[in-house]
């Protein structure tokens, strides 16, 4: 499906059309739920922030500004939020349920990440993300896909918060810089 | 403004798309969003930036089939708008409230709340929700309310509500059992998942169980489970099983 429907579904979510809110289950709940397990590995967890995410669209369908950006952006950023509030509110590292070989790229190692960087070659995006240097890219990953907060990226490439930091720090500069030239 | 201050604001932005800031930072963020137009502007181009990434990389999983029906259940329900900002929630120490108009207080438990406690899922938003056969509400020895355990009224499906978001010790889990009236052994009805809310299918031996059953236990287990078939652990909760009307 693109953009512009989900952009039209958006509005019809807004003005309480059922048959809108199922058109748009149908077209993007596979790929939020995908986002998710990503983060929460779990599917109980991931079940529950896809139903407060479609929830949310439809409460604040109304709120959504289409000359603000696309609406399957701001679906996918509030599917991402959800998943990392049940993520935060864990008082432990969730258990890995689920096979993870699943979810792309759940850990990204090297490997993935070159995959990741050849998907779509002609996206500025993927080109910014490869001058990058790699501890900046898998810093961002395991943050992005992930949901990683610092101290756990620090953990998982047994490097110092500091650094971890400088890398996301630096990646965000760096991919802001070359996204605008 | 100064390029300093926008390179950093940049950074912010991207920040929070990606989840990294603090959650002080984060709420921070989310107050000056409605002042700060470029801020928001921000968060937009790095949510569609990110957006486009996971629409990509992250492999679709089809969610259950139950999940659409239940969905669209809540809203026929008429659920309450959550918090109104995006993330708002996150950090902002309403988390546990995040679910108020799904959790109405105890005292409405033996009345109106039963009509909610059981959604079954179906594509038709009309639908009334039904009542459960059998309840256990699992406290604290504080009064805390930590779980509602519904069984509908088929005898089918088990809903578990975690109402206070229980997490079990590290290295363990919390496992439900049927405790039968007479001399029976204990049998289980699964592990207690730390999501809100959770819905299994009963197999034929755990119905025969609740059929008979006074009391639901948690016993604390090794993770995974027990590997005996029966309670290894301490029973750390108890609660009567309450049959209602509508069985």
């Amino acid at each position: 499906m693109i953009n512009t429907d989900i952009n039209e579904l958006i509005a019809a979510c807004a003005l309480k059309h059922v048959d809108a809110f199922d058109a748009l289950y149908k077209a993007v709940a596979a790929q939020l739920f995908g986002i998710s397990l990503c983060i929460l590995k779990r599917e109980e967890l991931a079940e529950e922030a896809l139903q407060e995410t479609f929830l949310q669209v439809w409460n604040r369908a109304g709120e959504y500004d289409s000359s603000k950006g696309e609406a399957i952006s701001w679906v996918v950023a509030l599917c991402r939020y959800r998943s990392l509030d049940l993520l935060r509110r864990q008082s432990r590292q969730p258990d890995i349920s689920l096979d993870a070989s699943n979810l792309n790229p759940a850990d990204p190692n090297d490997s993935q990440l070159d995959h990741l960087m050849t998907g779509t070659q002609q996206r500025k995006l993927y080109d910014c993300l490869a001058e990058l240097a790699p501890e900046q890219r898998k810093s961002i990953a395991l943050a992005y896909f992930d949901g990683l907060s610092q101290p756990e990226i620090a953990d998982r490439m047994h490097s110092p918060l500091g650094t971890v930091k400088s890398w996301v720090r630096r990646a965000l500069q760096s991919l802001r810089g070359c996204l605008q030239t | 403004m100064s390029t300093h201050y926008q390179r950093y604001r940049n950074e912010l932005a991207g920040a929070y798309v990606l989840g990294t800031l603090q959650p002080l930072v984060r709420r921070r963020i989310e107050r000056l969003l409605p002042d700060d137009a470029e801020l928001a502007a921000a968060i937009v181009f790095w949510e569609a930036q990110f957006a486009q990434l996971a629409l990509e990389q992250v492999v679709a999983v089809e969610p259950p089939a139950h999940i659409h029906g239940q969905l669209r259940q809540r809203i026929a329900a008429g659920s309450a708008p959550p918090a109104k900002a995006v993330g708002k929630v996150a950090g902002s120490g309403k988390q546990t409230n995040r679910f108020a108009w799904l959790f109405p207080t105890a005292t409405a438990l033996a009345a109106g709340f039963l009509l909610a406690i059981l959604l079954r899922p179906a594509p038709a938003p009309e639908l009334a929700p039904v009542l459960p056969a059998q309840l256990a509400l699992i406290s604290a020895e504080s009064g805390a309310q930590l779980w509602l355990i519904g069984i509908e009224a088929a005898g089918k499906r088990m809903e578990v509500r975690n109402l206070d978001t229980v997490v079990a010790p590290a290295g363990k889990d919390y496992q439900l059992w049927a405790l039968a009236k007479n001399d029976k052994p204990p049998v289980s009805l699964g592990l207690l998942p730390g999501a809100r809310i959770t819905e299994r299918q009963l197999t034929d031996v755990q119905r025969a169980a609740l059929a008979e059953a006074g009391t639901l236990a948690i016993s604390e287990e090794p993770t995974g489970g027990s590997s005996t078939g029966a309670p290894t652990g301490p029973v750390v909760y108890t609660a009567p099983l309450v049959t209602t009307s509508s069985s």
